[in-house]
């Protein structure tokens, strides 16, 4: 036990923590309802929007896209960063704590199982864009789609990590700070429309704080490169292919600052043993 | 691993919590004392290794509070703690590498996931071989009469049967210190017994294990610990072995009176008596009668307490003098009883 | 045993007894709604969601139709104003009762008080309610001033509005009971299930798109939902007259299907839906109620 390695240590965390979601998945199959259904259903109301609206099919791949990556955005909110308090709140954060391992194994461990999860309603929507909705992706850069994404979810997740403890510190109630995460994110993420209409229609603070949000540009640079001459892009995917990255140290950079200053503060504070109710 | 001989070290350690943020505060210095509560109040205390040492305090005495500082859970608000000789603000990862902890009542566990895998995967944040990690877990399941329950799922379970879970998973890990916080509480006479003998077992095969217990029940403090010490208001008041502490009254004989007719007011007038160090009382519903414990200054204050009872209206069933006990140290040293007391 | 003063003795069929049940659970919805910030941060919550979301729509419109505001705007923007009471009364009743069993985990108390479950329940969402027509009132507001709602005071046809309105809020609550109904005797998820019943509201009941342009199966599922036909006489109300598309875009109605209707023939379709929907919520509940007695749900803690 005392001679196990860090490096071993964070990864055997890293195994255990994301057993249970994998477990949950498997023995409770009504998630399927809520993680697919609602989402493909709210998906499927913004196509029939575009076509109501007599819009390009081109609009239905941009509508498809964004849903793909919103199931990583409610993921990364709702599995990751509520987590915290809801541990804290069935009185699991202090074991956390008090284990040798560190927080950021432990959330590394829940978002490998949320990215499961997350994966399957991303397909499945994808799924449903190409059968049902007859969108057409072009498929001659895929190399560069796939970094493009795995950056992003780096990226998102290294944000989840840092809003968990955020979420924390918020005290009671948190899930209204979560649920205040949707459609602003849903708006300033270009969820459903190019992004590059966003950028020209508000003031450039708000295009700023679009900027830090990593499924900004991860859409717009996959956009660009999955339906390309549809949309104008804000920059060349290459180029926002490094902005993803930089936030992605960026943000793993805070996670790592944040949960540190989170514990060190609630030890001080004596609010890590703390129930809610 | 340290070479500290001993398992835990405290000095003049404390824990103020405040309002607002809580910063590390001198002693010397003087807080509003209208916004803050003294949990902790200057406690130094030394734990040896393979120790089974035991806290025993009312309600609000602090005991929770330090187990929280010893687990690196809650930064001190001043003095230092030591847990096998690692500081507990300056070293709490090489602390939680050698602990655990349980606490009573403690239903935590995801319910999803089976008694057998909520084990296996706690031992995995200690890093504990999966192979080991099973080995263990049916040792310990076996030993809690909880094997039925293994492949049952924690959702499944009852308050009683979670607690268990949770104290195996304290073992799991074979920690080098165990912090025990009332680990009986709510279990019924059964499985607490078992726990308990499980524990000194525990602490018989592995001699330089410690374990850190708090209680409200006497005779387990009495049965279980090596060393016990009684604290309140934040301060320790005595640390010895039980049998030195009960040794304390040694001088003081202690009496047990059962009478009838007596009113508050007339229990007053006992405990007023001169002579009369400590005084706690039960009532008995069937009998109506009051059953008074006495410590007294010396044997011959036993009259004048008989003179007081008829004094108040009062019938003498029996009277008894006997060996002192736990209870009767505590209560010369708090100055009331522990059952007094509900939980923590 | 001496009596109680008469004052607090209950007698659970009085209407009395009902009427402060009703406000007791109003004043307690509202608490729970509101207190666990200060106030300028719940007026900026309730509000940011729902700009949220007309700025999104607004900006999908935008980068189809252009600058210019059409009929379809108007039709977009106040069917998404008015969803939010769907979903307050709707979606939200079952996280009432859900939220009172395992989260307060107060439901058992209150089922063993000598008051009613179903007027404890309509005096929750009462609070949801108001909370819902509220950011409504305002989001339309917005949209008359900053984001080109054609929408003016005078304008408005007040007597279907208020006719619409008072037909239309029964339906929602009684569709908000019979999922709290469902809600309270599922074990896992249950708390999701407004959400689940929103989200298909939202699909079928034309929010975003007149029902015309679905598959026939999911139109006639629209046809037959009550929400479509409030949505449509509040839409009308509010513009004053009929939604059409643009003369560029043929003129024609948004839904022709749903302009077969007269406002008189929408009302006396809500009228329908309130009587049969009122009525059987009201013994959906009562039987359901039993069922969950029966299977031992009333205090159960799930852990959601």
């Amino acid at each position: 036990m005392r001679s196990i390695s860090p490096v071993r240590l964070f990864f055997k965390t890293v195994h255990a923590r994301a057993v249970p979601r994998m477990i949950g998945m498997k023995r409770e199959p009504s998630w399927i309802f809520l993680e697919i259904l609602v989402p493909l259903v709210n998906t499927t109301a913004f196509v029939y929007l575009y076509r109501a609206l007599h819009a390009p099919e081109a609009y239905v791949g941009f509508v498809i896209l964004g849903s793909v990556l919103s199931a990583y955005w409610m993921n990364v909110v709702w599995a990751m960063a509520m987590q915290l308090h809801w541990e804290k709140k069935e009185g699991m954060l202090q074991l956390y704590v008090l284990s040798p391992s560190s927080l950021m194994a432990i959330l590394v461990g829940m978002s490998y199982g949320g990215i499961v999860m997350a994966s399957w309603r991303a397909a499945l929507t994808l799924i449903v864009g190409l059968l049902l909705f007859n969108v057409h992706f072009a498929t001659d850069q895929l190399p560069l789609v796939f970094l493009v994404f795995g950056v992003t979810l780096i990226a998102l997740y290294g944000l989840g990590m840092t809003l968990s403890s955020l979420f924390i510190r918020w005290g009671r109630e948190p899930w209204h700070l979560a649920l205040a995460f949707h459609e602003p994110a849903f708006f300033l993420t270009g969820m459903n429309f190019p992004l590059s209409a966003l950028f020209a229609s508000v003031p450039g603070v708000i295009s700023l704080i679009s900027a830090l949000l990593p499924i900004s540009f991860g859409l717009d640079a996959l956009r660009q490169l999955l339906l390309p001459g549809t949309i104008v892009g804000v920059f060349p995917p290459m180029t926002e292919l490094w902005l993803i990255a930089g936030l992605a140290v960026l943000f793993l950079t805070t996670s790592y600052i944040s949960l540190k200053f989170m514990e060190r503060q609630a030890r001080v504070e004596g609010t890590l043993a703390l129930r809610l109710s | 691993m340290s070479q500290s001989p001993l398992a835990i070290k405290t000095d003049n350690v404390g824990r103020i919590y405040k309002k607002k943020a809580a910063k590390r505060v001198s002693r010397a210095s003087s807080p509003d004392s209208s916004r803050q509560l003294v949990a902790l109040d200057g406690v130094t205390l030394e734990v040896e290794k393979g120790e089974l040492f035991g806290l025993l305090g009312p309600n609000g005495a602090g005991k929770t509070t330090l187990i929280k500082v010893l687990t690196t859970l809650l930064t001190p608000s001043f003095g230092s703690a030591e847990v096998l000789g690692y500081d507990v603000v300056r070293e709490p990862k090489a602390i939680r590498e050698r602990i655990n902890m349980v606490s009573g009542g403690e239903t935590s566990g995801y319910g999803i996931l089976t008694v057998k895998e909520n084990l296996w995967m706690f031992s995995q944040f200690y890093g504990v071989p999966t192979k080991e990690a099973h080995r263990r877990s049916d040792e310990l399941l076996a030993r809690l009469e909880l094997t039925g329950m293994k492949d049952t799922r924690v959702s499944g379970l009852s308050t009683g049967e979670r607690q268990r879970m949770n104290f195996c998973r304290g073992f799991i890990t074979d920690p080098e210190v165990l912090f025990l916080d009332e680990p009986t509480l709510g279990l019924d006479v059964h499985i607490a017994r078992v726990t308990r003998e499980f524990t000194r077992e525990w602490m018989r095969k592995n001699p330089e294990r410690t374990v850190l217990l708090t209680t409200h029940y006497m005779a387990e403090a009495d049965e279980l610990c090596d060393r016990i010490a009684i604290i309140d208001k934040g301060r320790v008041l005595a640390c010895d072995t039980p049998e030195n502490l009960k040794r304390m009254l040694q001088a003081q004989p202690v009496f047990q009176i059962r009478a009838g007719g007596l009113s508050e007011s007339g229990i007053d007038g006992i405990r007023s008596t001169t002579g009369v160090i400590g005084l706690t009382q039960e009532f008995d519903l069937e009998t109506s009668h009051h059953s008074l414990n006495l410590i007294l200054q010396e044997e011959s204050v036993i009259s004048d307490v008989v003179g007081a009872i008829g004094a108040a209206g009062g019938k003498l069933v029996g009277l008894e003098k006997h060996e002192p006990t736990l209870e009767d140290v505590f209560v010369k040293l708090v100055g009331r009883s522990l059952k007094e007391d509900v939980t923590e | 045993m001496t009596s109680l003063p008469k004052l607090h003795r209950f007698n659970s069929t009085s209407l009395e007894h009902e009427w402060r049940t009703f406000r007791i659970a109003a004043w307690l919805g509202w608490q729970v709604e509101s207190n666990w910030t200060v106030p300028i941060v719940f007026f900026i919550y309730a509000i940011l969601r729902p700009i949220s979301t007309a700025l999104i729509l607004l900006l999908m419109y935008i980068v189809i139709a252009g600058n210019h505001r059409g009929e379809y705007f108007d039709y977009l923007y106040i069917s998404n104003a008015l969803y939010l009471i769907v979903m307050q009364s709707i979606a939200n009743m079952s996280w009432t009762v859900l939220e009172d069993r395992e989260h307060y985990r107060m439901l058992k108390y209150i089922y063993t008080a000598p008051v009613s479950l179903f007027a404890y329940l309509i005096g929750r969402a009462v609070a949801r309610l108001s909370i819902g027509i509220s950011t409504s009132v305002l989001l339309l507001t917005v949209g008359a001033l900053w984001m080109g709602l054609h929408l003016s005071l005078l304008s408005v046809q007040w007597g279907w509005l208020v006719t619409y309105f008072a037909l239309g809020i029964p339906v929602l609550l009684s569709f908000g009971i019979v999922i709290a109904g469902l809600a309270l005797v599922i074990t896992r998820n249950g708390e999701f299930m407004g959400e689940i019943i929103a989200s298909m509201l939202l699909l079928v009941c034309s929010v975003y798109f007149p029902p015309d342009i679905l598959p026939v199966i999911l139109r006639k599922l629209s046809l037959a939902m009550p929400v479509t036909y409030w949505l449509e006489g509040m839409r009308r109300a509010l513009a004053g007259g009929l939604l059409r598309y643009s003369a560029a875009m043929g003129g024609r109605p948004i839904s022709p299907r749903l302009a077969l209707y007269s406002n008189s023939d929408l009302a006396m379709i809500l009228a329908c839906f309130s009587v049969v929907g009122v009525t059987i919520s009201f013994f959906f509940y009562r039987w359901i109620e039993g069922v969950a007695k029966a299977r031992g749900m009333i205090d159960r803690i799930t852990g959601f």
